[in-house]
């Protein structure tokens, strides 16, 4: 039986091995059994499967090449007492596999958005994963359907390697059976959306990476679904909030607090109204009816049921929301990092003020 | 107050009872979807409809095998349409007849791109499908046209649907307004025929372009390729490099295949030996700190594995003024050049190591077991 295929593709940060995306499915299949069909009647597992899409190495590829170039230039001169041996040692060091926000995140977000050979080849990589996979799927199946979850920078690297095989009407010199005249996808689900932020040669608004019919020739996909949390600060400086898209577009704007990291994709995914069309569109749409997912989203509690220490941490959400107001919405990316880590910094307390119970949801990978 | 619930649930036993008889006539409210309204065909379909169902894509290997050897496609698709065309779907036949005017333009499209010069029969030549798709596309047909779509009931509800955004759009159900049953649209057997026959369409497009679609494949793995060659295993470039030549030179993307072919060298540092050479007595290795002003390496092979280029630089020492030179790059690990720290002197000729290389760290030891040679044959 040909199962749905659900791509995910990670965000910033290091993402090794498949764990993140391990981690990613088992969430959604937690937030599937909270619902009757797939408890009693047929497992999400039986419908879809999910279908890991990184670039993580790639992105520490880059770095890791420009610190052994540094340590080789340094040790040889050292080593044969050359001066200015340390020239590039500010090189060296920066190789992105530390687990500090700057160094791993930021880095990755600055090598994405001003390195555009570096883009270029996580572009191609991500094109070619997918687009392997979709081929692999419809000789299988040629009804075979797909959709796709990408997370903060990955929905930027989704929306750039999508547009550009969307738009090409040829791959060399063949022409492209991939492309928006022949392909889409049953929907795309975009969390923490950065694409307008880092947009490069297509532009986010202007993008073929818009839900529509296939009658058109300018849709990519069936459903769209964004969703933002109100303190998220990564998506702050220029959210993607597109007018007129019509109903095929959902944007859902989230407030809820179950954790620490709300940035975090987990986090995202605990919330009935993200979770509820991604599980619908790799299964079935009756899965869960309309009057379960009214109910669902009626009785979901902004904070968590168990968490502590709730009065300070909403003391502390208070100066976040002060912080996040602070980030200008039509500046870029650069005029914003030191807010944008000011606002992480303050999650972090917020771990720590609002205890364990906070700190232990921490909300997934970001 | 209890005999209405009564009554309810009888209805909606009833209504379950007819679904999986598959005799439900349109408009009929269920609690439950039956499977062959959204799940895939080979959830639902039963082994006599694979052996006998006239829309069934096993058709294609059985009853129309001969016809499409021989290379009646637009026939084969003509009958099909024909035999949809003589169903009775009753009070659905407005559904019927929206399915078969994108049935009608489907044909149409079909007869245009296969009666292109060039493709004889059916397309299985990679050239073939290239004209076929093309001309495929230009009637805005393809590959997915006839896929399942998620669409909106009249209440903004999804529901399953074909040819959304269309004049011929339908929908398979509807939700009540309650919304925790559906109102079937068309009937179990009319959705069994229908998503038998557009499979078996499908099928039948999609391969007409299975080569073109592997071949996209070798393409984008080529892309891939390339890139890992350029980056990884081509000249090294510092960030600043990358940076500059990314803007300069902007790679090209899609339906170029990687990278740009080319790059700029800047100020590029790296290691080295600078020797003279008078006399072999007068054979001296020296190691300098090499500078690459500016150069430019052209890369070229299918998958961009060589390379060539040149570059101005400069050469520094402790025992001498700075030198400046010419360097031809013939291989990512070496490069040689000449370099002149006096004009009025004979040049020096020079290696340099590209910093990213395995040569770069096994340099001090060639370097080493050099000076060895030397102590032993008492040139020191």
């Amino acid at each position: 039986m040909s199962k749905h295929t659900l791509f995910l593709v990670h965000g910033m940060g290091i993402h090794k091995d498949a764990a993140w995306s391990d981690e990613t499915w088992k969430k959604i299949v937690e937030c599937s059994e909270r619902y009757p069909h797939f408890k009693s009647v047929k497992k999400l597992e039986d419908y879809a499967e999910p279908y890991p899409v990184g670039y993580d190495d790639l992105m520490r590829g880059t770095l890791a090449r420009w610190n052994r170039q540094a340590t080789e230039f340094g040790d040889f001169m050292r080593g044969n007492e050359l001066q200015a041996a340390d020239s590039l040692d500010w090189l060296a060091g920066f190789t992105g596999t530390e687990a500090g926000f700057l160094s791993s995140h930021v880095a990755d977000v600055i090598i994405y958005r001003f390195f555009k050979q570096a883009s270029a080849q996580i572009r191609s990589q991500v094109q070619l994963k997918i687009f392997e996979r979709v081929k692999a799927g419809k000789e299988v199946d040629v009804d075979a359907s797909f959709s796709l979850m990408s997370h903060s920078l990955g929905t930027s690297v989704t929306h750039d390697a999508l547009a550009e095989m969307a738009f090409a009407p040829t791959i060399g010199a063949h022409p492209n059976t991939f492309d928006v005249k022949n392909f889409q996808f049953k929907s795309l689900h975009l969390l923490a959306n950065v694409s307008r932020l880092l947009q490069t040669t297509v532009k986010a608004y202007k993008s073929p990476v818009r839900p529509g019919s296939n009658g058109s020739t300018k849709r990519y996909c069936d459903k769209m679904y964004c969703h933002r949390h109100e303190l998220d600060p990564i998506i702050k400086p220029k959210p993607f909030a597109p007018v007129a898209w019509g109903a095929n577009f959902t944007m859902t704007n989230l407030r809820h607090y179950r954790a620490w990291n709300v940035h975090g994709w987990l986090h995202y995914l605990d919330h009935p109204e993200v979770h509820i069309p991604l599980i619908r569109s790799i299964s079935k749409t009756s899965a869960i009816p309309p009057s379960q997912v009214r109910k669902a989203v009626d009785e979901y509690s902004r904070f968590g049921d168990g968490l502590e220490n709730l009065a300070a941490a909403k003391d502390k959400l208070a100066t976040l929301h002060s912080q996040i107001q602070s980030i200008e919405e039509d500046s870029d990316f650069g005029s914003n990092i030191k807010n944008l880590v000011g606002t992480w910094a303050g999650l972090e307390q917020l771990r720590a003020h609002a205890g364990d119970t906070w700190a232990k949801m921490g909300g997934g990978a970001v | 107050m209890k005999h209405s619930r009564h009554i309810i649930r009888l209805t909606v036993f009833l209504g379950l009872l007819l679904t999986n008889l598959s005799i439900l006539s349109a408009q009929t409210v269920v609690l439950d979807v039956p499977l062959e309204y959204e799940e895939s065909i080979d959830v639902w379909e039963t082994d006599g409809e694979r052996a006998s169902s006239p829309y069934h894509r096993n058709r294609l290997d059985d009853q129309y095998a001969k016809s499409l050897e021989e290379g009646f496609v637009v026939q084969v698709v003509g009958q099909l349409v024909k035999r949809f065309e003589n169903e009775d779907w009753g009070p659905n036949e407005v559904e019927q007849s929206k399915i078969l005017n994108r049935l009608n333009l489907f044909h149409t499209a079909m007869k245009f791109a296969l009666a292109q010069p060039g493709i004889e029969g059916i397309p299985n030549q990679l050239v073939e499908q290239e004209l076929f798709l093309r001309a495929f596309n230009d009637q805005h047909f393809g590959l997915n046209s006839l896929q399942m779509q998620i669409l909106s009931d009249s209440n903004g509800e999804e529901v399953p649907g074909y040819f959304g955004g269309q004049a011929d759009e339908i929908l398979l159900y509807e939700w009540t307004a309650e919304g925790d049953s559906v109102r079937l649209l068309l009937e179990p057997k009319q959705v069994r025929q229908w998503r038998f026959l557009q499979n078996t369409l499908s099928t039948l497009v999609n391969n007409m372009a299975d080569k073109l679609r592997s071949v996209n494949i070798r393409d984008l793995t080529l892309a891939v390729d390339r890139w890992e060659n350029f980056l990884e295993r081509g000249y090294s470039q510092m960030p600043w490099e990358s940076f500059i030549n990314g803007y300069l030179i902007r790679p090209p993307g899609l339906p170029k295949l990687g990278p740009p072919g080319h790059q700029w060298i800047i100020l590029h540092p790296s290691v080295g030996f600078e020797l003279k050479v008078d006399s072999v007595d007068e054979l001296r290795v020296k190691e300098v700190m090499n500078i690459e002003l500016l150069g430019h390496i052209h890369y070229w092979g299918e998958r961009l594995d060589k390379l060539w280029g040149l570059s101005i630089s400069t050469t520094l020492r402790d025992d001498m003024d700075p030198g400046l030179g010419v360097q031809l790059h013939l291989s990512r690990n070496w490069n040689l050049g000449v370099s002149w720290h006096d004009i009025e002197e004979d040049p020096f000729l020079f290696m340099s190591v590209d910093l990213f290389s395995a040569a770069s760290r096994e340099a001090p030891r060639y370097l080493a077991a050099y000076q060895e040679q030397r102590k032993k044959l008492g040139l020191d």
